[in-house]
């Protein structure tokens, strides 16, 4: 909760400060070519995020995903739009975005390789046959830099960057029902039977920083509201370069709808 | 026309989800029965992960004998089951899984030898990659005999990379040679979050196979006995109580000291599940005769005591020599240890355990 007030501040600190700036501008130096008055417009926007961690293409040792659910969905974002040509219609988007990006998902998996760890530092790595379930839960400030095109009166594209710092990190989860094999598959046997669980909690290996891909549309209505949807893709994975307690890399992928409020 | 693609790309995350690759091919290498007639068999078979052991009667002629046994799905064994050999010695044979990178050796053995008497505690080997000690004594015919367990195997999903001597089971400076060490151990916080936050450091005639869902029914006491009823059981120990007990929910319990324990039942045969599990509580119908280490005589002590603790009969019981019975020496590091209860740090040396007759 800290964070998202804290993000919230930080929006509309950077909200009214624009505010502040374009106003100063008006009234100091009227009808002059001011940078942040002319050519340029302002968006708040309040996304819903859907997507998760992922591997770019899945492995073999995840059998199924027998249940996926977002989580963390929200997220807030101002920004703003210059335009560079003389039509108006192409312009540069930067901004600053405080946005969730989290998932709750259960797979099927077959010598999954994975460590099973403690707070004492005890580890076990193994390959694990059953049920693994995988909650994320992220916050990061983003700051998207977007190229965007009006191709129509009602639509306009963009796509570009996005580089994000993490605010908060959380990625943990158990294995169960099935059968941990300590060190290889033919290692000691450790059957998880009922309730029974191997926890792991990976949050301290997560990137604190993520840079990658988005594109999307926003669809234009007559009132000051847009509708938006765009995809983002990590280009760097979400866990440290030396991670190795699980034997692929993970990367964020998402899908974003939301609502932009035009000043 | 850019639309239509950027729909393409919001349907990514899904897309990707759904491409499941094809299953790979099985890499289990067990055993997981194993069968010869019932008759010869004094006990059920004893399997752990690298090893089966028979133990049967004296009558039975083990240079001719063609065990067989269920591994894993779509696995295969060598030599294919029902392959006669000779016994003696112990015999190989190797379990290759479908993926054939993996496979595993199991050694085999058949064990005729009666239950020694007595236990130095001389002879223990590093096992499973090294990482902790198991105790075994020499048979007639030269194998190994490993009469004595521990609750070593379970611990090794909590240990990470813990030396053997921080096991809960390990070896210690003994009388003359070694001694068996016993020594409560935290687990892990995962482990304390299913309500067993330390392990007692325990030995048992017996076997041991993890059971997460009830971790006292992964220890199986009692190995076959025949011969006449024993006096009592003779010992030797040190004990140190760790500084402060706690209970199965991490919480110190105030004003107890810990305590060790050491004792012997001797129970009635049966055909099934020929064994005593942890929570017997010396409860158990079969129970024939009990010796336990009363009270007094659990002393803290850095030096060697002797102690000498009496058979007793179960009320309404009878022992007789000609049956066939099953016999646990259990000892442990922490009295309470089966209810996960105990201080860490409380340390049992053993040694010289022996069965005394008139």
């Amino acid at each position: 909760m800290k964070f998202i007030f804290t993000a919230l501040l930080g929006v509309c600190y950077f909200f009214s400060c624009n505010i502040c700036i374009a106003q100063n501008m008006n009234s100091a130096k009227p009808r002059e070519n001011s940078f942040f008055h002319d050519n340029i417009e302002y968006q708040a926007r309040l996304q819903l995020s859907v997507g998760g961690a992922s591997p770019r293409s899945i492995p073999a040792q995840i059998r199924e995903i027998e249940s996926f659910k977002p989580t963390h969905i929200l997220g807030l974002e101002m920004n703003a739009t210059k335009w560079i040509n003389q039509k108006n219609n192409m312009g540069i988007r930067v901004g600053l975005k405080y946005e969730g990006r989290g998932m709750k998902t259960r797979a099927r998996v077959k010598n999954y390789y994975t460590q099973i760890e403690d707070d004492s530092g005890a580890q076990t790595k193994g390959y694990f046959t059953g049920h693994v379930v995988t909650e994320m839960g992220n916050y990061y400030f983003t700051i998207p830099i977007l190229f965007v095109w009006n191709v129509s009166k009602q639509w306009n594209i963009y796509g570009g960057f996005y580089a994000s710092t993490i605010a908060n990190k959380s990625f943990s989860g158990y294995i169960s029902e099935g059968m941990f094999r300590e060190g290889s598959p033919i290692g000691e046997p450790t059957p998880f039977e009922g309730d029974s669980q191997g926890l792991y909690d990976f949050s301290n290996e997560i990137n604190s920083f993520q840079w990658g891909n988005q594109l999307g549309a926003e669809l234009k209505t007559k009132s000051n509201f847009r509708a938006f949807f765009d995809v983002t893709m990590a280009n760097n994975p979400l866990f440290n370069k030396n991670f190795e307690s699980i034997s692929f890399k993970m990367y964020n992928i998402f899908g974003n709808i939301g609502v932009a409020y035009h000043f | 026309m850019l639309i239509k693609k950027s729909y393409i790309l919001f349907i990514i995350p899904i897309l990707l989800s759904s491409c499941i690759k094809p299953e790979e091919l099985d890499t289990d290498a067990d055993i997981l029965d194993a069968y010869i007639p019932a008759e010869y068999l004094t006990t059920d078979p004893i399997i752990t992960n690298t090893s089966v052991e028979f133990r049967v009667k004296s009558n039975v002629d083990v240079t001719k004998q063609a065990p067989t046994f269920t591994i894993s799905k779509n696995a295969t064994i060598d030599p294919i089951n029902g392959t006669i050999r000779d016994y003696t010695q112990t015999q190989i044979s190797t379990v290759t899984a479908q993926d054939p990178r993996w496979k595993k050796a199991y050694t085999i053995t058949f064990n005729k030898d009666e239950l020694s008497t007595i236990y130095s505690f001389n002879h223990a080997e590093l096992t499973d990659k090294d990482r902790y000690y198991r105790f075994y004594t020499i048979g007639t015919t030269g194998n190994k005999v490993y009469d004595w367990a521990s609750g070593n195997p379970g611990y090794v999903t909590v240990a990470g990379d813990k030396p053997p001597n921080d096991y809960p089971t390990t070896v210690g400076e003994g009388i003359n040679g070694q001694a068996a060490k016993l020594q409560t151990v935290y687990t892990s916080s995962f482990a304390a979050a299913t309500g067993n936050p330390i392990a007692a450091g325990n030995l048992f005639l017996g076997s041991f196979k993890i059971n997460l869902l009830n971790t006292l029914k992964s220890t199986k006491f009692g190995l076959p006995y025949t011969g006449d009823l024993p006096k009592s059981v003779r010992a030797y120990y040190k004990y140190k109580p760790g500084p402060e007990v706690r209970n199965q929910d991490f919480k110190v319990v105030p004003n107890v000291v810990d305590s060790f324990d050491i004792y012997a039942i001797l129970f009635e045969s049966r055909s099934k599940d020929n064994f005593l599990y942890g929570d017997h509580d010396f409860k158990d119908p079969r129970n024939v005769a009990i010796a336990r280490i009363p009270a007094k005589d659990r002393l803290a002590t850095d030096t060697w005591r002797e102690i000498n603790f009496p058979f007793e009969l179960v009320p309404g019981k009878t022992f007789d020599p000609t049956k066939e019975y099953v016999l646990a020496i259990v000892m442990t590091s922490s009295i309470d240890g089966a209810r996960f209860t105990g201080a860490i740090g409380s340390t049992l040396i053993v040694d010289n355990v022996e069965l005394i007759y008139n």
